[in-house]
Order: C-alpha cells, then sequence, then structure tokens
C-alpha cells in the first residue's frame, strides 16, 4: 500500500516525463561555458590594453608639450632671461666678455648666441 | 586551471536534475531555464560560485539555480505576480495525450504560489527533506513547513478539481 507522499511523487514523476527529452547535452554546455569564460578574460585584457594605451598616449602628449615649452624657452634673449646668476653680467660692467666666457657656468654658452644676435 | 573542472564529473551527474529544477524555478520556459543553467555553469567555472562543503553538492547547485533564475527574471522584467497569472487560466482538457495532460499539470503546479511550487517540486520530485530545502531557499524550516502542508493541500484539491490523476490519490 503507497502512503499519499508516494502517490504525489509518482503524479509528479509521470507528469513531468515528458520534459525528459528536452534535457540540453550537459557537455556542449560545459564547452559554452569555457568559451563564454575565455571570451570574458579576452574583453577584460582588451579593455586593461586600451587603458593602458590612453595612459601611454597622454603622457606622450604631455611630455611632447614640455618639450615645446622648453625648447621656445632656450631660445630666450638674455635680457628678458630671468636667470639669477645674470646680475653677475651687470656686476662686471668694465670688463669684456670675453672675462665671461671663462666663467664656467651651465648657461654660458647662452652668451656667445647672446652676441650673435642684432 | 579552476578547481571547479574537478566537479565536472559530479556536475555531469545532477545534469538531468539541475535542469528540471531550473525549469519549475524558470516556471516551465525552457529556453530560459536553458540560459539560466548555462549562466550557472558559466559561475561554476569561474570560481565567481565556489563549493564550500558546507551542504551537499546538489543542495548548493541547487540552491545557485534558484537564485540565478530569480536575477534572470527579474533581468528580463518577469514579475513574480506575472508567473503566477496562470492561476485562472487553467485549461479544462478531457484528452488522456501526454502533452495536454503534462500542459494541465503544469497549470496546476503555476496556480500555486512560487514558495508552495517550489517547495513540492523538491520534496516531490527531487526528494529533498524539509530540512534539506530551508537553507537552499533561506527560509526558516517553520516557514518551508508551512509552504509544504499548503502547497500539498491546494495541490491536492486542484488534482482532483482537474481530474488529474485523482484516482491515485
Amino acid at each position: 500500500m503507497k502512503t499519499e507522499n508516494e502517490k504525489i511523487k509518482e503524479i509528479f514523476s509521470k507528469n513531468l516525463e515528458p520534459h525528459h527529452d528536452c534535457v540540453p547535452d550537459f557537455k556542449s554546455m560545459w564547452m559554452e561555458a569555457e568559451k563564454g569564460s575565455r571570451k570574458k578574460d579576452r574583453l577584460i585584457l582588451k579593455i586593461a590594453a586600451s587603458v593602458v594605451l590612453l595612459i601611454a598616449a597622454g603622457a606622450v602628449v604631455i611630455l611632447n608639450q614640455r618639450g615645446i615649452e622648453y625648447q621656445a624657452n632656450s631660445t630666450m634673449q638674455i635680457e628678458a632671461w630671468a636667470e639669477p646668476t645674470k646680475g653677475l653680467m651687470i656686476a662686471q660692467s668694465g670688463a669684456s666678455l670675453t672675462v665671461l666666457t671663462d666663467w664656467s657656468s651651465p648657461t654660458d654658452f647662452l652668451l656667445s648666441q647672446n652676441q650673435s644676435k642684432p | 586551471m579552476q578547481a571547479t573542472s574537478d566537479w565536472k564529473d559530479q556536475l555531469e551527474l545532477l545534469h538531468h536534475e539541475s535542469y528540471m529544477w531550473c525549469l519549475s524555478c524558470c516556471n516551465y520556459d525552457k529556453e530560459l531555464a536553458k540560459d539560466v543553467l548555462q549562466s550557472v555553469y558559466l559561475k561554476i567555472y569561474e570560481n565567481s560560485a565556489s563549493f564550500k562543503a558546507r551542504s551537499s553538492l546538489k543542495t548548493w547547485l541547487f540552491s545557485i539555480i534558484k537564485f540565478t533564475s530569480v536575477d534572470f527574471i527579474r533581468k528580463y522584467g518577469m514579475r513574480m505576480e506575472k508567473l503566477n497569472e496562470a492561476h485562472n487560466q487553467i485549461p479544462v482538457s478531457e484528452s488522456n495525450d501526454d502533452a495536454a495532460r503534462t500542459n494541465l499539470f503544469i497549470s496546476i503546479m503555476q496556480s500555486l504560489s512560487y514558495q508552495q511550487r517550489e517547495v513540492l517540486t523538491l520534496a516531490f520530485y527531487h526528494d529533498l527533506t524539509l530540512e534539506e530545502i530551508a537553507p537552499l531557499m533561506e527560509l526558516s524550516i517553520g516557514t518551508v513547513r508551512t509552504h509544504y502542508e499548503r502547497g500539498k493541500g491546494n495541490f491536492k484539491k486542484l488534482l482532483i478539481q482537474f481530474k488529474l490523476d485523482a484516482e491515485l490519490l
């Protein structure tokens, strides 16, 4: 004699049986999951690479701009030059510029450039 | 490589039951059930859902399926009320062919509340005990027992009302 619960179990399995045919294949689903995971990894890598590329491009642009600024300043007239050692030139008013050529300042090359300008 | 590939064989053994449970969670929508199960396998493969052996593998897997299907249903805008709207739409069929019987059975199941349907499916189709169902559904054992008793009563009434396997009861 079956209990009530056993009878209900029988009703469940009997009526859900037609659905057994539409159970998808496990192997193909698992392979799909593997593929999906790889796709996701590739997407993450692509996003990371794009971010790195953007940062690198930004850095190049900034450095380039700084270089342009430096070049513009390097051709500056000595009169407009705000270098603190400029005062040394005034202090040696009686001296000829040849004295200054012996001067060992790293910026002394600017003097010859200044002389060549009208 | 993911540690979950070790469980692949066990998942394969549970695949049939997983799909049937998924089907029940997705209101017997076959396509949605396949999508949900695919998403569950992806989660497991990527270790975003990892088994910590606090429960059996089956209970853990069923729990992921349940919550993933809830997410999918929310995502695609299918409200729970809509899932239960079949309440007044049970087809009265005198036909004895299997498809009609299955449709009637599904309609009867759909007319139960979401929780009652889940508890009955887990208890009568997947042979889980109420103690195993409670953590899976994140409900207390008392609440599960209430859903079980009420669901069983409603289910029996509907079987008799629509003359589906009523002779078995």
